[in-house]
């Protein structure tokens, strides 16, 4: 892990990806991202509505220096819309990187891997750094890596719920099989639980809800920015390891000579 | 004409172009992306798509999402 | 340029072998990620003091993840003409010996005494490719064999990719191809004439066969030809690299020991029981869900004891001469030289005692 984050041709010197939905209000959500230090932050696209200009985010956020913005696919429910809401995407904000986020289910708002799968496809052969959210699993993540994403988004719990790293296992198959980087998407609630995502290999965190429905927003937006730091700085540390109970059983090695 | 915006019915009577109706609409045109019957329009083809009656246009900015 | 690619360069982690303290010793054994700087500290001197600690580890691991289980095979070898000039190996070209290969009668005759052992996992053996024995001859059986066999892997000669696709679709599951030593001096010397000699193809067999559509690779340095630490590290950096990048591939590890000849081959960097021991727990503890493969060029007594802590599956009953199940031939010299000369019976009993049951088939080829 070098201590650049690099996702396709583009480099980032922040392992903390902010998405900006849920906020009060836009000064909120800009003093958030500041008080974060993200440089990726994500955006969804909506019709446009003059009533409520106010949920215009790309001038706000377009005045952040070091800030690219990485728009999702919220709201498509197959492949070919995905494709679609991605290009029109990338019209608006000039920016190739996109994540793909495809949750068909309105209720539990799980990602559908197959049309996750196709639409990465699609639009990796298409020029995109695709970023995709998908569950937690091994298969699909070497699946979307041989398709060409720039990196796996793996959730570590439902989107919102805040229930944590509950994928840890899975989580920890995918960092040990991939060429890509691993970032954490979903489920998150506390600055401690992107530290441990961060400490058992994972490349970076994206975080929302988290931080948009905190008590003081831009507070937990530093404090996740020192988490996920921290956790890095663990990684690189190298952890101590946890020491097993002995087993006591008899020797297994007796059977061994000193010499032939 | 009537037109469809952003699944809505409307009536429009200004320039017969995409530009024009964005406008109309009080939208930033450089803050919006555009989609004319399905069609992508990039901002500087505007101007050059006619509008007739019964098209269906998407006019899209960036909102909050995670 | 080297010939060798970077990510199999042992060099930058062979300090971290001297390096390791106690602490990085217990930190390896305990860790819940193990990467190379872990089988590095296992490597270690320290680490042969603590090999009762990596066994309890080993046994640990390999239970949890294969179970009370020992995998078995067996090889065949279907001829052992050889144009190869393996300094090493008995099949070499130069090696005086009488040279056979099977019929289609014989190789039936063999496959059903395989067969009446309950054998269901054959390794097709050839020497390096030669007029007598070629890709046909070699195809051909792995047809025959497919028939009886389940699983059907080939331990023969590096193959073209296509090679490799067309063994695939005569119903070969996979292939074992040692590397035999990952130093491309030392490798030049060892093999001094005939296609083998080239280290860069010998070294991208394994991803040709995968990309082929071949299930299993088996790999493996010889050891006793190289140095012992260099060449664990580097067999690590290739499963690490075959794992990364093929990730529908299984691989196994395989650990085939040079003894001593009397009037033969020595090894130049003799490896005792011991440090094999250190060396198979070591790729255990950090590989913990790829097979690791003993056979019967080890003793019973070494067997026995590493079934199951680290070793989980192992050849059984070998013959290494052509057409050795069915009239036994003795005249011959073998590939190499059996330890391990129980019969099935004999050695599944052994297992039963230790509660580790046999397993002869885990995979049936209904869909191919």
């Amino acid at each position: 892990m070098s201590d650049t984050l690099t996702l396709g041709d583009l480099a980032f010197s922040s392992r903390l990806l902010l998405g900006t939905g849920k906020f009060s209000d836009v000064e909120t959500m800009i003093a958030a991202v500041k008080a974060s230090g993200a440089e990726i932050v994500t955006v969804a696209l909506r019709r446009f509505n003059a009533n409520e200009a106010e949920d215009d985010l790309f001038g706000p956020l377009s005045q952040l220096d070091g800030v690219t913005l990485m728009p999702n696919t919220s709201g498509a429910r197959n492949a070919q819309e995905a494709v679609r809401a991605a290009m029109l995407a990338r019209e608006l904000s000039g920016s190739k990187l996109v994540k793909v986020e495809i949750h068909p289910n309105p209720h539990h708002l799980m990602p559908d891997p197959i049309e996750t799968y196709e639409a990465a496809k699609t639009l990796a052969a298409d020029g995109f750094v695709v970023m995709p959210y998908m569950p937690a699993d091994p298969v699909l993540a070497k699946r979307l890596e041989d398709v060409g994403c720039a990196s796996v988004m793996p959730l570590g719990s439902a989107i919102g719920s805040g229930h944590g790293l509950s994928t840890r296992e899975l989580v920890g198959l995918i960092i040990r099989d991939s060429g890509i980087p691993v970032i954490i998407d979903a489920g998150l609630r506390a600055p401690s639980e992107a530290t441990a995502a961060m400490e058992m290999g994972c490349d970076a965190v994206l975080v929302n809800s988290a931080i948009a429905n905190a008590g003081d927003p831009a507070a937990m937006g530093r404090a996740f920015a020192d988490a996920v730091a921290t956790g890095y700085a663990a990684r690189q540390a190298g952890l101590m390891a946890r020491l097993d109970h002995a087993e006591a059983t008899s020797p297994l090695t007796a059977f061994l000579s000193d010499a032939e | 004409m009537k037109l469809v915006v952003n699944g809505e019915d409307r009536d429009y009577d200004g320039e017969a172009n995409l530009a024009a109706l964005v406008t109309s609409m009080a939208a930033d045109p450089e803050r919006v992306a555009t989609m004319l019957n399905d069609e992508i329009l990039k901002k500087n083809e505007r101007d050059a798509a006619p509008l007739s009656e019964g098209d269906r246009v998407e006019v899209l900015s960036f909102a909050g999402g995670g | 340029m080297s010939i060798r690619p970077d990510w199999l360069d042992p060099e930058p982690h062979v300090a971290r072998v001297e390096a390791a303290r106690r602490r990085d010793v217990h930190a390896a054994l305990a860790a819940e990620q193990p990467g190379i700087a872990e089988f590095a500290a296992l490597l270690s001197s320290t680490a042969a003091g603590e090999l009762e600690a990596m066994a309890q580890r080993a046994r640990q691991l390999t239970r949890g993840h294969f179970g009370n289980t020992i995998q078995l095979y067996a090889p065949l070898y279907l001829s052992n003409y050889c144009t190869g000039g393996c300094s090493y190996c008995g099949f070499s070209s130069d090696r005086k010996q009488p040279r056979h290969k099977l019929t289609e009668e014989q190789c039936q005759a063999e496959m059903s005494a395989l067969r009446q052992m309950h054998i269901e996992e054959i390794l097709l053996l050839t020497g390096e490719r030669a007029p007598e024995a070629d890709f046909e001859f070699l195809c051909n059986f792995v047809r025959a064999a497919a028939v009886h066999f389940p699983k059907v892997t080939v331990e023969a000669f590096g193959m073209t990719e296509e090679e490799y696709r067309t063994l695939n679709e005569a119903g070969c599951t996979g292939i074992t191809l040692y590397q035999e030593t990952y130093d491309p001096t030392l490798y030049e010397a060892c093999h001094r004439w005939g296609e083998k000699r080239d280290f860069a193809t010998r070294i991208a067999a394994p991803d040709r066969a995968f990309r082929a559509g071949l299930r299993t690779v088996g790999i493996g340095a010889l050891l006793g030809l190289g140095d012992p630490i260099a060449e664990s590290i580097s067999l690590y950096q290739h499963a690490a690299h075959l794992m990364k990048t093929h990730w529908q591939g299984g691989i196994s590890v395989s650990f085939p020991r040079l003894r001593p000849e009397a009037g033969g081959f020595q090894p130049p960097h003799p490896v005792d029981e011991k440090r094999l021991a250190q060396l198979i727990f070591a790729f255990r503890i950090c590989l913990p869900d790829v097979p690791l493969v003993l056979s019967t060029r080890e003793s019973a007594a070494f067997r026995d004891g590493m079934a199951g802590i680290g070793i989980n599956k192992m050849s059984v009953a070998s013959r290494t001469t052509v057409g050795g199940y069915e009239n036994g031939r003795a005249e011959d010299n073998g590939q190499f030289e059996i330890d391990d000369g129980r019969d099935v019976e004999t050695f599944c009993t052994m297992l039963r005692e230790q509660q580790l049951e046999p397993v002869f088939k885990n995979w049936d080829a209904v869909f191919r």
